[in-house]
């Protein structure tokens, strides 16, 4: 990792949100980080990347943004894993404009989930505007691991969590960044998520919801990792104990695999779209451990017929939601009011049910073995179907 | 006599195959290496089908089991090296010589051989080069081909995929060459002949089917805000400007980014029937939401595309179907239709030189052209006028204050300015210069010559280099819009300010597009599903492309 300071003059900005953050940390791409800065006609930009050697190419990216902007007593803080100045410049410019804009920009009428990032996925789902969120990035509490492995940080550590409403109801939400590290989880990453499931526990909130997206651990903090997510499946047992619902939505890229994919079954309900996937060990770890002949993981139709949304729902392990964020955000509503129960004879059915589900599908070799045995009619066709066709094969 | 030689050679060659065969077709597929050293001479130019998408791989993998006393040095003449068995071959010491267009996948490889004498490289062509070739002195001795079925009589179908099979079993057939083709389908009737049996001396049938490599896919969901910016600039300040109806698109994202912006974005600026209505390229999935909103009226496509097949057969108003329904390709004629027919190319490079000139060749490897160098260059022998390029001919004569008399065909580098972090695309030398010395080769591997390139886009702007007077403004254009590369912060400020001045460089702003407008909302389809909705069902993507 190189670190780069400038200081450029510039007009005092006119600008009207701090603490923001634009982009993600993952290859190719960076995040900035807008605060105030003490000197009304300066600007302070850091620089933390990846890629060392190239000073003079970003005193010249930033220089020419200075030159167009007004940014005096603004303070910028980057994390760079390999953008290409052509993107440094874009993301300069959209954190500008985000901070220059007034509107809350909360219609995401049209957006698509899998195309938000991890805050406005939660933006999206709870009612408008009424999301606050708890170590924001402007905090800056990050990993105290990655950087004595020399790689790049992200300031909310990949994990977005907070207090909001959603029709009127208050909860808590966590949402996972996918696009950080894979959504995995690491010590600071995993401490949010389980410290908000205890603040909802504390504070007595109607449910917490869990925006999963994420392929498990994370390899260089392995240990704390793995520690963290003993810890965050605690402390949603005990919120389930306390009779509040916890409920997840999987409907993300990753999906939801190792510690996070078990954290998706502890749940009280999970809502899955036909892109979604959850299981514990991912299709790679299957084929490397019993080999391409038990399991190709590059034959992505497999993979979604053995652990996507749809199959899933069809198991009764999950509800299934369309793509819409209007019908995953009705299907939430649905599950806030359903009530919740946790006790050793639910668990025990669970695990009868799992136990018969093995001795159902013991000679099964594919997802379309397991759909016909539930008995359901033509089952090679269902990953093909429409979604409002799939949900009505459902019922 | 005199005068039949081969025609007498061919006849005692296929009869001491005889034993091996019943009709034409091998009895026990494990012969097929000795049926090889039967048919095949030492010296012998070989074919060994490898087009850019399908391979005869059942008959590469026979050819590797050859004994070398017996068949070697042969000399191989075929478009694309993309099996590990047609490198393997030069390993083997069954073939020594090869005249080729590409070698995907195996470019180091080959590089490497060279290197150790152990491939002797002829020539590396373009594909219509090789095809020429093939019917002047490098007619091959032997073809070994591959068909999707063939009937008993052994006539062909090789449908959607044909590519250039006929062109080479032509060649092969009347010049008293040997064909030999597996076909992993027998069938009672073929959907129709696109090979005639006659043309046809062996068939072999291979017990896997044919893996045809989906190259042409590309998934919307990687095409980022650099791209629609760099095709917002290339949709307004090219395509509109000159009216471009007859184009190529290579296959990179930032093509695909300005197919997925017609419906949208170029519908909004009134573009619908005044661009983009007749292609060369392949039934690219990211075309499927332009021709459903009626953009494209006809696509000439050099090969098919893995799960375009019913979508193709759906669309016949669009594409070139057999009498069957289902679609033919042509390597040979859209490379043609490419060269003589269109009035602009667009693609991608790895590197581009202060003169314009661009290439894929990097020191570690040497991949070769296919068919970009003739998509990519303004033709002389071009007698017939359009419009558009009658427009950028003018424009060019006007700069050179020289009377008009020929046009321009639009030939269009569109680049970001870094490949990635730290590696620029604009240098100052070219790899391929480098490679050229250490190759030892007669010229550098230039992929299309900077005399060529009327236009380079990049995520900077537009430089038109039809505007430039001489090489100095040239490179001062290509600088302009190289960015923060070495070359772009070496420009000379108040030159580019003049170009600029005067048009020769065009910024976002000059053109009325802002940087934030550039967003993902303005794809047609922003993922592969979508591609599949929009298609009606008709797409069906490999599964390496699925996420459901």
């Amino acid at each position: 990792m190189e670190k780069l300071q400038y200081n450029f003059s510039s007009k005092t900005n006119k600008l009207s949100k701090f603490g923001i953050t634009a982009g993600v940390v993952n290859s190719g791409n960076l995040e900035i980080l807008l605060e105030k800065h003490d000197k009304v006609d300066e600007f302070f930009i850091e620089v933390n990347t990846t890629v060392p050697g190239f000073a003079a190419v970003w005193q010249a990216v930033i220089g020419d943004f200075v030159a167009k902007y007004a940014v005096g007593a603004c303070k910028f803080t980057i994390n760079d894993c390999g953008a290409t100045p052509a993107i440094v410049s874009l993301r300069l410019r959209q954190l500008y404009e985000l901070a220059a804009s007034d509107n809350q920009n909360n219609d995401y009428t049209n957006s698509r989930y899998l195309e938000l990032n991890a805050r406005e996925r939660i933006n999206a789902l709870v009612d408008g505007g009424c999301f606050t969120e708890i170590m924001p990035a402007s905090n800056k509490i990050v990993s105290p691991h990655l950087g004595q492995l020399d790689l790049p940080v992200e300031f909310d550590d990949g994990a977005i969590i907070g207090t909001a409403k959603i029709a009127g109801k208050p909860v808590y939400i966590a949402s996972q960044n996918y696009a950080f590290m894979g959504g995995a989880v690491g010590e600071v990453n995993g401490a949010k998520l389980s410290g908000i499931c205890l603040k909802a526990l504390k504070d007595k909130v109607s449910a917490m919801v869990f925006l999963l997206d994420s392929g498990g651990v994370r390899l260089h903090e392995a240990n704390a990792g793995e520690i963290a997510i003993s810890e965050l499946i605690a402390a949603i047992i005990q919120l389930k104990l306390a009779s509040i619902p916890v409920i997840g939505i999987v409907a993300g890229r990753n999906g939801a695999f190792g510690g996070i994919g078990i954290v998706s079954q502890c749940l009280d309900a999970i809502i899955v779209t036909e892109n979604a996937r959850t299981s514990v060990s991912g299709p790679e770890v299957i084929e490397t451990v019993m080999g391409v002949a038990e399991y190709d993981s590059s034959d992505r139709a497999l993979v979604w017929r053995t652990c996507g949304g749809r199959h899933r729902s069809i198991m009764g392990d999950a509800f299934y939601s369309s793509k819409q964020i209007s019908d995953i955000r009705q299907k939430l509503l649905e599950l806030l009011d359903k009530p919740t129960s946790f006790n050793e004879k639910n668990l025990l059915d669970e695990y009868q049910l799992l136990e018969q589900r093995l001795i159902d599908n013991q000679n099964s070799r594919d997802g379309i073995d397991v759909w016909a045995i539930a008995g359901l009619s033509n089952p090679q066709q269902i990953p093909d179907l429409s979604d409002s066709d799939f949900m009505e094969l459902l019922k | 006599m005199r005068f039949i030689q081969n025609q007498l050679l061919k006849k005692e060659t296929l009869a001491n195959a005889r034993k091996l065969l019943e009709g034409k077709w091998l009895q026990d597929s494990t012969k097929l290496p000795l049926l090889f050293e039967e048919i095949i001479k030492p010296h012998n130019r070989v074919c060994l089908e490898g087009d850019n998408q399908k391979q005869a791989v059942y008959l590469a993998k026979g050819l590797c089991k050859v004994n070398p006393q017996i068949v070697n040095n042969l000399h191989i003449v075929q478009s694309c090296l993309s099996l590990p068995e047609h490198v393997e071959v030069f390993e083997r010491g069954i073939a020594s010589k090869v005249d080729f267009c590409y070698s995907s996948g195996q470019g180091a490889r080959v590089m490497n051989l060279a290197a150790e004498g152990k491939i002797e490289m002829k020539g590396i062509h373009t594909y219509l080069e090789l095809f020429s070739r093939y019917f002047l002195d490098l007619t091959p001795n032997v073809a070994l081909l591959v068909a999707e079925k063939a009937d008993r009589a052994g006539n062909l179908y090789t449908g959607a995929n044909t590519e250039e099979t006929p062109a080479i079993a032509e060649a092969t057939a009347f010049k008293d060459g040997i064909v030999i083709v597996e076909v992993n389908e027998i069938v009672d009737e073929l959907p129709r002949v696109d090979i005639p049996a006659s043309w046809v001396d062996v068939l072999v049938h291979s017990p896997t089917p044919q893996m045809v490599k989906p190259l042409f896919t590309r998934d919307p969901a990687k095409i980022d805000e650099v791209k629609i910016l760099m095709a917002m600039m290339a949709i307004k300040g090219i395509y509109a400007k000159y009216g471009v109806n007859r184009l190529n698109h290579g296959i990179g994202y930032a093509t695909s980014a300005v197919e997925l912006l017609l419906p949208t974005y170029a519908e909004s600026l009134g573009l619908k029937g005044k661009i983009c209505q007749y292609m060369v390229i392949n039934p690219c999935p990211t075309l499927i939401p332009a021709i459903e909103s009626g953009f494209i009226k006809t696509i000439c496509s050099p090969g098919g595309e893995v799960g375009m097949n019913e979508y193709v057969r759906a669309h016949a108003d669009i594409f070139f179907n057999g009498s069957d329904g289902s679609q033919r390709s042509n390597r040979a004629f859209a490379q043609l239709a490419g060269l003589y027919a269109i009035d602009m190319f667009v693609g991608g490079s790895l590197q581009i030189d202060l003169m314009g000139n661009s290439s894929t060749a990097t020191i570690e490897r040497m991949t070769g052209f296919g068919g970009a160098p003739n998509l990519g260059s303004d033709i002389n022998a071009r007698r017939h006028s359009s419009d558009t390029w009658l427009k950028a001919g003018a424009e060019y004569a006007q700069t050179q204050d020289k009377t008009l008399l020929k046009g321009r065909k639009l030939v269009v580098q569109m680049v970001e300015t870094f490949q990635a972090a730290g590696q620029p695309t604009f240098v100052e030398e070219l790899d391929a210069i480098t490679l050229q010395k250490k190759m030892k080769m007669p010229l550098p591997p230039i992929m299309i010559f900077g005399d060529d390139v009327t236009h380079i886009v990049t995520e900077i702007g537009i430089a038109n280099l039809l505007l430039c007077k001489d090489l100095a403004e040239r490179e001062q254009a290509i600088r302009a819009v190289a960015g923060y590369t070495p070359v772009g912060l070496a420009k000379n400020p108040q030159k580019v300010a003049e170009l600029h001045k005067r048009g020769a460089i065009q910024y976002p702003e000059d053109l009325g597009i802002r940087f934030s407008d550039a967003t993902r909302d303005l794809l047609a389809a922003k993922s592969i599903k979508d591609l599949v909705e929009i298609s009606g069902g008709l797409y069906n993507p490999p599964s390496m492309y699925r996420d459901w």
